[in-house]
């Protein structure tokens, strides 16, 4: 199994309340798999992702990846599945806007252990460019492109260390539906190549394209 | 590396305000440094003579120049010999410094301990060759700030060698002048003699004590520059603030594709030593012209350690409390 959560909650306090975000959540992703999530706002969706993505800790439960405790390992370790075990689709696609398009593509090669020489780099980003079909756009900065080649950029970025499995929180969220039907054919492509993709999505369109369905209601899986 | 070439990134639109705060900061240094060596000095010595000499009632020397008025000091030259060498009552010393050697002046016969004078750490065997000599003062000596050696090669007398003493030097030798339990008339003589004689000079006498008490007082002269640096703290401060808030989604965006924990904190504080260190390297070279000196490196630790401790730990503290990595990816 890649993934493996047992009983994972997540609680948010502040000085003045105390959100329960997840409860009790229980969830196997095994490889090649395409995982839909759904559910209203604020179910707790993003931060089941988070938590399978690293970013944030659980509060309590068991989270295994490749049999191995996250809860024991080391914020290095982390940030290397983060870099080489994960691609990451955010709505807003989390570009850094003052900076060229092969920089952001390039920005998770810079923290991958393994070492690559700077001509290979450049070689893999204008290939994934190429065929994202964005090779023109490369040293323009990020700021400057429109919200569809902004989404080719962070695709980019997110298969440049060649991950394993793919975050995608509401990637469609800000696109149109040609654009939209781009990404999702661009993430059917990722997975028929053997690899997981979870993705959050609102739009009920989506809800049939991948192996599994998960649909979230107040911190719990529903179904 | 790479944490330093995003810090420098990131500070990229902010160099004039970074250069002008580096400004802020050298000024400010030079400020402390200023005044807090000269000071340090003065008082540790006059510290050391007052502790050797409580009983010996000594008596120091305010001096002010007038450049308006130039003039010699050859007249002057007999009044110090009188006090310093000869005559009935001699029981004093001075000293000047010049390339690194110093020149004492003074009568062993009637200095009983070597201690009595500040910097001068004599071993045993040393002082015994020395008390042979009748009347001191002369020698070229070899001076280290570091271990305080003084090596005393000759004995010849120096005041007799005017040519060795310049207007700077008799300057020097006057203020650094201490006199132990000096009859009231022959401090009155002296004075007369020096302030008639030598026009461009005046002096005042002090007993040590009074002195003291009064560079305690002077301490106060370092209340403006360290307005100086709480202002200076507040401008780092703002700084640091303001960028890691305008940064906090790039830093996410990092920590997200790989970036760990450390990788953040390092860029964060590259960030603020490209703005605070600029100023405080610059003083603790350009401070006594490029001569390195112990105090002054201390110093310019200190502020670095205040800036430290006072911007960047409360900017990151703030910054880290405010800030949840998962979300501060959603906002910008």
């Amino acid at each position: 199994m890649l993934l493996k959560m047992e009983n994972i909650g997540k609680i948010y306090e502040s000085k003045y309340q105390r959100c329960i975000a997840l409860e009790e959540i229980s969830l196997e992703v095994g490889v090649n798999e395409f995982i839909i999530i759904m559910g209203p706002s604020g179910c707790g969706k993003t931060t089941l992702l988070n938590i399978l993505g690293l970013i944030t800790s659980p509060t309590s439960g068991k989270y295994t990846i490749r049999d191995e405790l996250v809860n024991n390992m080391s914020f290095k370790k982390k940030a290397n599945l983060r870099n080489n075990l994960f691609g990451y689709l955010l709505q807003d696609f989390a570009l850094i806007e003052n900076d060229t398009v092969i920089n952001n593509i390039l920005l998770p090669m810079k923290y991958s252990d393994k070492k690559f020489l700077l001509k290979t780099k450049e070689e893999r980003a204008k290939g994934l460019a190429s065929s994202a079909g964005i090779n023109t756009k490369l040293n323009q900065k990020v700021k400057n492109l429109s919200v569809g080649q902004r989404q080719r950029v962070a695709f980019c970025r997110a298969l440049i260390n060649m991950p394993k499995i793919i975050l995608a929180d509401e990637p469609t969220g800000s696109l149109d539906s040609q654009n939209s039907e781009e990404l999702i054919k661009n993430l059917l492509e990722f997975h028929k190549r053997g690899n997981s993709v979870i993705m959050v999505t609102h739009n009920l369109e989506y809800a049939n394209i991948g192996s599994r369905l998960i649909t979230m209601k107040d911190g719990h899986i529903e179904y | 590396m790479k944490q330093f070439i995003c810090a420098l990134k990131d500070c990229r639109h902010r160099i004039i305000i970074n250069i002008l705060l580096s400004i802020q900061i050298f000024i400010m240094s030079i400020m402390i440094s200023g005044i807090t060596y000269q000071s340090y000095i003065s008082f540790k010595n006059y510290s050391y003579l007052y502790k050797w000499n409580k009983d010996k009632d000594s008596v120091v020397f305010d001096v002010y120049i007038n450049t308006q008025k130039p003039g010699s000091f050859e007249k002057s030259i007999y009044a110090l010999q009188e006090v310093l060498s000869g005559g009935e009552y001699s029981s004093g010393f001075s000293f000047f410094i010049e390339d690194d050697n110093i020149y004492l002046f003074g009568n062993w016969q009637n200095i009983n301990e070597f201690s009595t004078i500040p910097f001068l750490n004599i071993n045993e065997n040393e002082k015994k060759l020395d008390r042979n000599i009748d009347t001191i003062l002369a020698g070229q000596s070899i001076y280290s700030t570091k271990d305080k050696n003084i090596y005393l090669s000759s004995s010849e007398n120096l005041m007799e060698n005017q040519h060795l003493i310049n207007t700077k030097n008799f300057v020097q030798i006057v203020s650094n002048l201490n006199l132990f339990s000096p009859p009231e008339e022959t401090v009155d003589s002296f004075v007369n003699q020096i302030n008639e004689n030598t026009i461009f000079l005046t002096i005042i006498p002090k007993k040590l004590e009074i002195k003291i008490d009064k560079m305690i007082s002077d301490f106060c002269i370092l209340i403006p520059p360290i307005c100086f640096l709480f202002l200076t703290i507040i401008g780092v401060l703002c700084i640091l603030d303001g960028t890691y808030k305008k940064k906090s989604r790039e830093y996410a965006i990092h920590y997200v594709v790989g970036a760990s924990e450390s990788d953040i904190l390092m860029r964060m504080l590259f960030l603020f030593n490209i703005i605070s260190l600029p100023g405080v390297i610059l003083t603790i070279l350009t401070y006594n012209m490029g001569k390195f000196e112990t105090i002054v490196f201390l110093q310019g630790l200190c502020i670095y350690a205040i800036l430290f401790i006072c911007s960047f730990i409360p900017s990151l503290i703030h910054f880290f409390k405010n800030t949840n990595k998962a979300t501060f990816l959603r906002g910008d």
